[in-house]
C-alpha cells in the first residue's frame, strides 16, 4: 500500500468527495495510464451488463482486488463507498419486492394480510428480480469505484477530450469540480459556526432554513469570485487543460486483466450453458 | 518618475452601494518601485486594483498605462492580463486546475506558449517559491499559505511588467510571509513593478518604496514611506496605526536624529541607535550587555 493512502482514511471528518479525490491522486494505480485504465473500466462495465449474474459477482470481487491490492485503497474507505452507494439500492427494494393486492397463483414467498381480502405480499419472482438486479448494481458499482478511485479527475477530463467530448461540455465539468469543493467548504464553515456557537445535535426547520440560505448566498459569493478569479488570470472562453502525460503501461497489469477478461468470456461461453444443460437434465426436460 | 500606470479621477460605484468606491481617484504608481497602498477596509483597495486589470470599468475619468488610455476590446484587455497580473486576497478564486504544476500553467497555455516554453516556467517559479515538492498534491490539500504561494507563482509565470497583490499577507504565518516576499523580492529584481494592498503598516513601511494612501475611494497622501510616516499619524485614515519604527523615530528628540535618514527596518534601527549612543559618551557594552570596563 503507498504510505499516504490511509491518511484520508485516519482523518474521520473528510467529506466523501475529498476522500475519493484524495485516493485518485495517491494510489498505487495513479501512475498507470488514464486511458487504459478507462478502456479496461468500459470493457468491465460492458461485461457487467451482458454476463450471467453469478459472473457479475466475480467481476464485483475482481473489480475489488484491483482496488484493494493493486491499488491499496484501505479496505475501511473502499467499503465505505461500497455500502452508501448500495443504500441507494437498499432504498428501492420496497419498490421492487412487495406488492399490494391478491397474490392469486403467483408463488408467494410471504405476505402480510390487510382488510377486504387485500395482502402486502413478496413473490419468489420479485426475490429473484431483486437479487439479479443486485448483482448487477454490484459489479457495475465496483467497475465505477475502481476508475473513481485510482484516476484523478484531470486525468478523466484529458480522457474525455481524447474522446472528444465538446471543449464546453469539459469546461463545465471543470468548473463544477471545482467549485463542489468550495461549496463543501462554504457548508463545512456555516456547520463549525453553528457548532462554535452553542448549536445542539438537534436542528430546528427555521435553522435548517437558515443555514441553507446562508449557504445559497456563500455559494453565489463564491461562484462570483471564481469567476472574477479566472478573469484575472486571463480567461478568454476557452480553459486549455494540460495535455496528457506519456506513461507506460506495465505489461503484468495488462496481461492480467486480459487473463480474466478471456476467463470471464470462456466461463460465460462454456461452463454456464454447460451448468444450465445440466441444470435442465435434472429437471428431466 | 516613470508611471507604470495613472488613474485620472477615476470614478466607480458599484450598483446598490450609497457611495462611490473609487471617488474622483487621481493616483500614479511609479515604474519600477515597490508600491504599498494602504488604507481600511472598504477604502477602494481591491476595486483600485480590479481597475488596473480592466475587470471593472470607470464610470467616469481613464486609466493610463504607459501613457496610453486604456482599451477595453477583448484583444486589448488580453494583452493588458498578460502584462498586469493581479493576485487576489482569497487564493481559493484563482485556483482552477488539480495540482500547483498544472494551475500554474493555466494562464501561460492560454497565452499560447509551447509545452515546453510552458513546463519550464511552471518549474521555475514553484522552485522560486518553495513550492516544487508539492507540485503534484492536489490543490485542496494545501495549506492557505501554499495556496496563497501557488495563485502568486501562477501570475508570476506570465512575468507580467506590472503586478498587484491584494493583502498578500493575509492567512501566512512568518516563514510562508518570508518566503512570498522572497519571490517578489525576485520577480522586482528582473523589472517587475509590485503593488501591494496591506493593512500591515510594518510590512508596508519596511517593504515600499512608495505609499499611497487610500480613504473612502479618494488618495489621501502618496509619497516615500518616510515622508508620509514623517509628521505622525496626521496623514493617515483616522484609526489606522502609525507602523512601530517610525513612531520610535518619531520619539526620539530631534537634535538625536536631525538629518539622519529614518530607518527602515530593525536592523537599521539599531545601528543608528548603537551609533547614537556612542557618540553620546555612554560606556560600549559587550554583547551580552554587560558594560564594558574602562580601559583607562
Amino acid at each position: 500500500m503507498p504510505p499516504d493512502c490511509g491518511r484520508a482514511e485516519a482523518n474521520g471528518a473528510v467529506p466523501m468527495l475529498r476522500r475519493i479525490d484524495d485516493l485518485s491522486y495517491r494510489n498505487a494505480l495513479r501512475a498507470v495510464p488514464p486511458l487504459w485504465k478507462s478502456l479496461f473500466t468500459a470493457v468491465m462495465l460492458v461485461l457487467s451488463y451482458t454476463l450471467h449474474p453469478a459472473l457479475q459477482l466475480v467481476i464485483c470481487g475482481w473489480m475489488m482486488h484491483w482496488c484493494l491490492r493493486h491499488a491499496g485503497i484501505p479496505l475501511r474507505a473502499y467499503g465505505m463507498l461500497f455500502g452508501t452507494a448500495l443504500l441507494f439500492y437498499a432504498l428501492s427494494l420496497p419498490a421492487l419486492l412487495v406488492e399490494l393486492g391478491q397474490p392469486g397463483n403467483a408463488g408467494t414467498a410471504m405476505g402480510l394480510p390487510l382488510t377486504g381480502g387485500l395482502q402486502l405480499y413478496v413473490t419468489a419472482e420479485g426475490v429473484s428480480r431483486a437479487g439479479l438486479l443486485l448483482a448487477r448494481v454490484m459489479a457495475c458499482l465496483s467497475c465505477f469505484l475502481f476508475l473513481m478511485l485510482t484516476t484523478p479527475f484531470m486525468e478523466l477530463l484529458q480522457v474525455l477530450r481524447r474522446l472528444r467530448l465538446p471543449q464546453l461540455v469539459l469546461e463545465l465539468m471543470l468548473v463544477t469540480y471545482r467549485f463542489l469543493f468550495l461549496l463543501s467548504d462554504t457548508a463545512h464553515g456555516l456547520l463549525l459556526a453553528r457548532r462554535l456557537r452553542g448549536g445542539g445535535r438537534r436542528i430546528t426547520l427555521k435553522e435548517t432554513a437558515g443555514l441553507g440560505s446562508a449557504l445559497l448566498a456563500g455559494a453565489m459569493r463564491r461562484y462570483r469570485g471564481l469567476a472574477q478569479g479566472m478573469t484575472v488570470r486571463g480567461y478568454t472562453g476557452e480553459i486549455a487543460l494540460p495535455p496528457a502525460e506519456q506513461r507506460k503501461l506495465p505489461s503484468g497489469l495488462a496481461a492480467r486483466a486480459a487473463a480474466g477478461i478471456a476467463v470471464l468470456l470462456v466461463a460465460q461461453l462454456w461452463l454456464l450453458p454447460a451448468l444450465a444443460s445440466e441444470g435442465f437434465r435434472s429437471c428431466g426436460l | 518618475m516613470e508611471a507604470s500606470l495613472t488613474f485620472e479621477n477615476v470614478v466607480y460605484q458599484y450598483p446598490d452601494a450609497a457611495e462611490p468606491a473609487l471617488n474622483h481617484l487621481t493616483v500614479t504608481i511609479p515604474k519600477g518601485l515597490k508600491t504599498a497602498v494602504i488604507g481600511h477596509n472598504g477604502s477602494g483597495k481591491s476595486t483600485f486594483f480590479l481597475h488596473a486589470v480592466g475587470v471593472l470599468r470607470p464610470q467616469h475619468g481613464q486609466i493610463l498605462k504607459a501613457g496610453e488610455v486604456l482599451g477595453y476590446s477583448k484583444k486589448e484587455l488580453a494583452g493588458l492580463r498578460r502584462a498586469v497580473g493581479l493576485v487576489l486576497q482569497d487564493p481559493e478564486q484563482q485556483l482552477i486546475l488539480g495540482t500547483p504544476l498544472e494551475d500554474v500553467s493555466f494562464g501561460l497555455r492560454g497565452a499560447g506558449l509551447e509545452e515546453g516554453e510552458i513546463r519550464s516556467r511552471c518549474l521555475e517559479v514553484l522552485e522560486q517559491l518553495g513550492l516544487a515538492g508539492l507540485r503534484d498534491r492536489p490543490i485542496h490539500q494545501l495549506s492557505m499559505g501554499q495556496k496563497k504561494r501557488v495563485s502568486l507563482a501562477g501570475v508570476l509565470a506570465m512575468r507580467p511588467e506590472l503586478l498587484l497583490l491584494d493583502e498578500p499577507t493575509s492567512y501566512l504565518d512568518p516563514l510562508s510571509e518570508t518566503q512570498l516576499l522572497a519571490g517578489l523580492e525576485t520577480a522586482c529584481s528582473e523589472g517587475a513593478t509590485l503593488v501591494m494592498a496591506t493593512h500591515d503598516m510594518n510590512l508596508a513601511y519596511r517593504w515600499a518604496d512608495w505609499i499611497i494612501v487610500l480613504d473612502h475611494g479618494t488618495c489621501r497622501a502618496s509619497g516615500r514611506p518616510e515622508e508620509i510616516f514623517a509628521g505622525g499619524d496626521n496623514r493617515l485614515p483616522a484609526g489606522l496605526a502609525m507602523p512601530l519604527l517610525a513612531d520610535l523615530w518619531a520619539g526620539l528628540p530631534r537634535h538625536y536624529v536631525a538629518g539622519r535618514p529614518a530607518p527602515r527596518d530593525a536592523e537599521q534601527f539599531l545601528g543608528v541607535l548603537t551609533e547614537l549612543l556612542a557618540q553620546s559618551g555612554t560606556p560600549e557594552c559587550r554583547e551580552d550587555g554587560m558594560e564594558i570596563p574602562d580601559k583607562a
